[in-house]
């Protein structure tokens, strides 16, 4: 049974790949069973969006220190 | 530095989420530069400071009772807030150097893991763990910073 530190780090794996099958229904599963975990699957979310949101202000000036 | 001039041009209350992630881009793109010089990143020190995320979880990997996440409320609400980007600030220059830059290139810059990897010459799931301590520590720092403000 996958405990609360592990299904943190499907939560953050799933910000920056999507799951695979397994993955997901695991963190599923957790996910309806735990309060906090659900809180903090929406805060890394929302970390997500914070980035996010500023985005097209944040040229990351790739000629900068691409190539 | 950057990040100094950018302090001087901010001009107010509206431009505040702005002005954040401006110096983390210039502070970002500072270290760029500095690293470039080099011909490539500074190789990622280990940073064995697990104990800020580990405090977080009991043994057994349940969430501590004092760091159990609570709501923050709707995103869009937060993000209104000025004091919301104040404390994401404080709580970004508290990460550990390597976790910041690699979120920064990760949820700032939008970069996706595998760019990361080539750029600072890291295994991707390398990147995936420094990014799992970052979002871990991120949490923990602004829900004490903000929320227990905010409620008070």
């Amino acid at each position: 049974m996958m405990m609360c530190k592990e299904a943190t780090r499907l939560m953050s794996l799933k910000q920056d790949r999507p799951l695979n099958f397994q993955e997901r229904v695991s963190l599923r599963l957790h996910l309806s069973m735990c309060g906090a975990c659900r809180e903090c699957d929406r805060q890394f979310t929302l970390l997500h969006e914070a980035g996010r949101r500023f985005g097209p202000e944040l040229d990351p000036e790739r000629d900068d220190h691409g190539h | 530095m950057s990040a100094i001039e950018k302090n001087e041009s901010f001009a107010g209350r509206s431009g505040y989420e702005t002005w954040v992630f401006g110096i983390l881009k210039y502070k970002l793109l500072d270290a760029m530069r500095v690293q470039k010089r080099h011909g490539r990143w500074q190789p990622l020190e280990d940073e064995d400071d697990d104990d800020a995320i580990d405090r977080q979880f009991q043994q057994n990997g349940r969430w501590q009772e004092s760091a159990r996440p609570s709501s923050w409320g709707e995103p869009e609400a937060a993000f209104e807030t000025e004091h919301f980007w104040q404390v994401f600030d404080a709580c970004m220059i508290a990460l550990p150097e390597n976790a910041a830059r690699v979120f920064s290139l990760r949820e700032l810059m939008g970069l996706s893991t595998d760019d990361i990897c080539r750029e600072l010459d890291i295994k991707e799931n390398n990147c995936w763990v420094i990014l799992h301590r970052a979002r871990l520590r991120l949490r923990a720092c602004i829900e004490k910073g903000w929320l227990k403000e905010e409620t008070a």
